[in-house]
């Protein structure tokens, strides 16, 4: 059993042997620790996302809540230095030192863990429950059983996080620089953009079919898809022949790593599966001024919803990121759960003809779940059908009439005008008041994130202007009964210079 | 003495009620002052400022004032600014079929130059000039189909006396693409999923093809047809154009036709009447042409003539001695995004230097009549955002002695 002492706030710990030769956080101060003793056969999934992992709580007993990281490197640095003194080993921490500094710093970019990455395919590929593949997708939803309501049929609410990638918790990082301070910026929603673009290709507005290696999926309108924000089409690791239109050549798209690993190291980061760090996942949505442009952290989000048995709010956050990714499968699944919750069974066959339809080589590893969703569904297995994605039936389900039409389409085109992109601001909000004054609040809410889109470029004013919004989504979400009026208290709460 | 005086200070000091009063009146006619007629509701702004100058209204709209306009029965102008005014003449403004993106033609007839400039984004204050190259011409700009950010244009060469086909992709520096020899004029591009570029112009009276990728040529330049003027479907293997009709040698008229690259046939369009053919344009649904004819000879007035695409019916005119631009012959009719009718200016109806627009029902014919303020006078050019449910017009207009770019916007189709 190793024995370390922290050098920074001089705590002192007793450790499992696994432990031995691993870095890890003294769960007092959070410094940085060599553990000495000889190294483990193989490297902890955490330890390759760049930042070490959180002492066993076992050992740790009552441990205060984390700090910040140290504010540079170097502080972090001389601490292991001064490990390296007590162990004697100075090559040995020096080159795991340079590692783990590699590694944040790709952290730090938003770079993907390749470690994990890895470690959770070799567990998918290893035979181990399928972890990663079938709960990255059904993911979302997927909690403990336990916190589940007690009359959930949902199969996707029973998985845990898998033991192979041990949750590696978000580290607030102290960057000083714009926005907002004190929070990790990994995996937020620029983050999550860059992955969905290194796994997946865009749909263009062009196309009349969607072939995957001379695999027509199933869908009905694909030029529909188009009017999202980030119609990107999710491939599985390797290089794919993609076609658009039947007369026309592919395209060769070639996708470096599994996305179902990457969403996996994700789903640990924020514990999806497990207490949800439901905190963490309000605080990028605040930093991304609730407009996300990838639509992970929302399908965590409705899967936190889901898992205290708010299904309406959930459902709202699985049709918002549908709204942002309409070919996101994962999402199109746990609206099928929502919606079969609520006795729409054709609109959840739909959405689960749809999941399928997207899953393309089971890219989010939905297969299994999807199967199960359909015996539930009493539907055929094995024979998908055709199914018509209509991006703006996950905008609202409000009725709008064609003056209501007129009038958007009014104030959006003349917005455009708008020199200034607070004036443009101002003018997306006013639409959405338009639908908070007639009683129909999820429009007035997407048009009001409308106008947060425009607002969080804009110029200093934007902060208080996206508090005003806040302010105003807020009071709509308590007048329609919404629960999610808290959550936008907090936002307007967490956007300040 | 002083007492008294007080006293009647006193006497003539209205009342507290009366004084709340006057103050409530005093005070809301400052607000309507600074808003007049706003009725805000919770949660709106007001003083919106586009940061253009609104020629009617004075100030932006509020809510409850265009939930009002919304709902007129007739179609009325919601909003009117002026877009751009550079000094010099402007000419065909054309939207990128996202609707996103306008750009236009200025030119300076002291120096016989002609630019091209683009609002790549519409919140722009000033637009991009494309090329600022001194001398060149450029003019007959065309925007791609299926990549709104590609545009292509023709530009005159005045020292070799040549007329190429320039392209600017996705704000990069125009390239030619044509070769330097000739003249190549109305270009027509087309962008496949694939990548594959196609361009269609006209080099000397025949109608040529050109496909290359990023890596080079993918097909040989081939002539289809003596004619001008191409356009392509949606799925790029149609060209609507004018096809050039000889008689004993003599070209004597033009015809509107339809060419399938697949089966490489040319097909007529039932036109029904002999003439000089300028500009066909598909409808958005593709099932009719609308273009501009007159009969040959001097000062004919040009009409609007709408023929379908399929292989039954006939054509018919639905507006007459309609304006048009005689110095630069790029642009067509302008569709409204429904396909439901073509909107144009008439001299029919023009009263002094004011132009309504005439929109042309093309079920019925019917024609209807939609007035705008009246502050600009001898229009042209009109350009519908093909992407808005309502209308947003773009025109040029004299607002003084340069025509500049006017933005309109109406209440509904």
């Amino acid at each position: 059993m190793p024995h370390v002492q922290c050098p920074k706030c001089k705590t002192r710990l007793d450790l499992d042997d696994r432990w031995a030769g691993r870095q890890g956080r003294c769960p007092n101060c959070r410094a940085v620790l060599s553990i000495p003793g000889p190294a483990s056969p193989t490297a902890s999934p955490g330890e390759g996302a760049g930042s070490p992992p959180p002492l066993p709580a076992a050992t740790q007993g009552a441990a205060p809540p984390p700090l910040p990281e140290p504010r540079s490197f170097a502080s972090a640095r001389g601490a292991r230095l001064w490990l390296f003194v007590v162990a004697g080993g100075l090559a040995c921490v020096a080159t795991v030192g340079l590692t783990v500094l590699g590694g944040r710093m790709r952290a730090d970019r938003g770079a993907p863990s390749v470690d994990a990455s890895r470690a959770a395919a070799a567990a998918s590929a290893s035979g181990e429950p399928d972890a990663v593949a079938t709960d990255g997708a059904e993911g979302s939803l997927r909690s403990t059983r336990a916190t589940a309501p007690s009359d959930s049929a949902a199969p996707y609410l029973s998985a845990s996080t898998p033991s192979s990638t041990p949750a590696t918790r978000p580290e607030p990082v102290r960057e000083g620089d714009e926005g907002l301070v004190g929070i990790s910026r990994q995996y937020d929603d620029l983050d999550c953009q860059r992955i969905q673009g290194r796994h997946g290709v865009r749909i263009p507005g062009a196309a009349t079919i969607i072939e995957v290696n001379g695999l027509r999926l199933p869908i009905a309108n694909p030029s529909g898809l188009a009017a999202a924000p980030a119609p990107i089409l999710l491939l599985p690791r390797g290089t794919h022949a993609v076609r658009f239109r039947p007369s026309e050549l592919p395209l060769e798209i070639a996708i470096d790593d599994d996305f179902v690993a990457q969403y996996g190291t994700m789903r640990t980061f924020f514990s999806v599966g497990g207490s949800i760090r439901g905190d963490e996942l309000t605080s990028r949505g605040a930093r991304a001024m609730d407009v996300h442009g990838a639509p992970f952290l929302l399908n965590f989000m409705g899967a936190a919803d889901a898992t205290q048995g708010r299904w309406a709010v959930a459902e709202r956050k699985f049709r918002r990121a549908l709204v942002v990714n309409p070919t996101f499968g994962p999402a199109h699944l746990n609206l099928a759960e929502c919606l079969f919750r609520r006795n729409e069974m054709a609109e959840a066959a739909r959405e689960c003809a749809l999941a399928e339809a997207f899953n393309v080589h089971d890219v989010f590893g939905l297969a299994a779940a999807i199967t199960r969703f359909r015996r539930k569904l009493g539907e055929p297995i094995g024979r998908p059908t055709t199914a018509d994605v209509r991006v703006e039936s996950y905008v609202s389900t409000e009725p709008i009439s064609e003056d209501d039409h007129r009038l958007t389409a009014l104030l959006e085109g003349v917005s455009k005008y708008a020199i200034r992109d607070e004036e443009r601001g101002k003018i997306l909000n006013n639409l959405a008041v338009h639908f908070a004054d007639t009683d129909r609040p999820q429009l007035a809410l997407h048009h009001f994130r409308g106008a947060l889109a425009v607002v969080k470029v804009a110029g200093p004013e934007r902060f208080e202007l996206a508090a005003q919004i806040f302010s105003n989504m807020s009071r709509v979400c308590r007048r329609a009964g919404f629960e999610e009026a808290a959550e936008y208290e907090r936002m307007r709460h967490l956007v300040s210079p | 003495m002083r007492r008294i005086q007080d006293d009647q200070r006193t006497r003539f000091r209205p009342p507290a009620a009366r004084r709340a009063a006057i103050c409530l009146v005093a005070a809301t006619a400052l607000l309507a002052g600074a808003v007049p007629g706003a009725e805000l509701l919770e949660g709106e702004f007001g003083n919106v400022d586009l940061g253009r100058p609104l020629i009617e209204p004075a100030r932006f709209p509020t809510i409850g004032e265009l939930r009002r306009l919304v709902a007129r029965p007739e179609i009325t102008t919601v909003l009117m600014f002026k877009l751009f005014a550079g000094g010099d003449n402007h000419h065909l403004p054309v939207w990128s079929e996202d609707g996103l993106r306008l750009a236009f033609q200025q030119s300076d007839g002291r120096a016989s130059s002609s630019k091209l400039f683009v609002f790549s984004s519409l919140d722009r204050r000033e637009p991009t000039p494309l090329t600022d190259q001194p001398g060149a011409y450029d003019y007959m700009l065309r925007w791609a189909v299926n990549q709104p950010l590609a545009l292509a244009f023709a530009r005159i060469d005045p020292a070799r006396q040549t007329t190429r086909i320039y392209l600017a992709d996705d704000g990069s520096a125009p390239r030619a693409i044509t070769a330097n020899e000739g003249r190549h004029v109305f270009p027509a591009l087309y962008r496949r999923t694939d990548g594959i570029w196609r361009l269609v112009y006209e080099a000397d009276g025949r109608l040529m093809h050109e496909a290359w990728d990023d890596e080079g040529p993918v097909d040989r330049p081939a002539a289809l047809a003596r004619g001008t003027s191409a356009r392509w479907s949606r799925d790029g293997y149609r060209l609507l154009f004018a096809l050039e009709r000889y008689r004993q040698g003599k070209l004597v008229a033009y015809d509107v036709a339809l060419r399938n690259l697949r089966t490489e046939v040319n097909r007529l369009l039932p036109a029904g009447e002999e003439g000089v053919v300028r500009s066909p344009t598909w409808s958005p649904d593709e099932r009719y042409a609308a273009y501009y004819v007159r009969s040959p000879g001097d000062d004919r007035p040009w009409r609007i003539r709408l023929c379908p695409t399929g292989e039954e019916g006939t054509a018919r005119t639905v507006g007459g001695d309609v304006v048009v631009n005689r110095d630069f012959e790029s642009e067509g009719p302008a569709w409204e995004p429904s396909g439901r009718r073509v909107w144009f200016f008439s001299n029919e109806h023009r009263q002094q230097a004011y132009h309504p627009l005439v929109a042309a029902d093309v079920a019925s014919g019917e024609l209807l009549v939609v007035d705008y303020p009246r502050r600009c006078t001898t229009p042209n050019d009109l350009a519908i955002n093909p992407a808005t449910l309502v209308p947003e017009m773009a025109f040029v207009a004299h607002d003084g002695l340069p025509r500049d770019l006017f933005l309109l916007m109406l209440n509904h189709y």
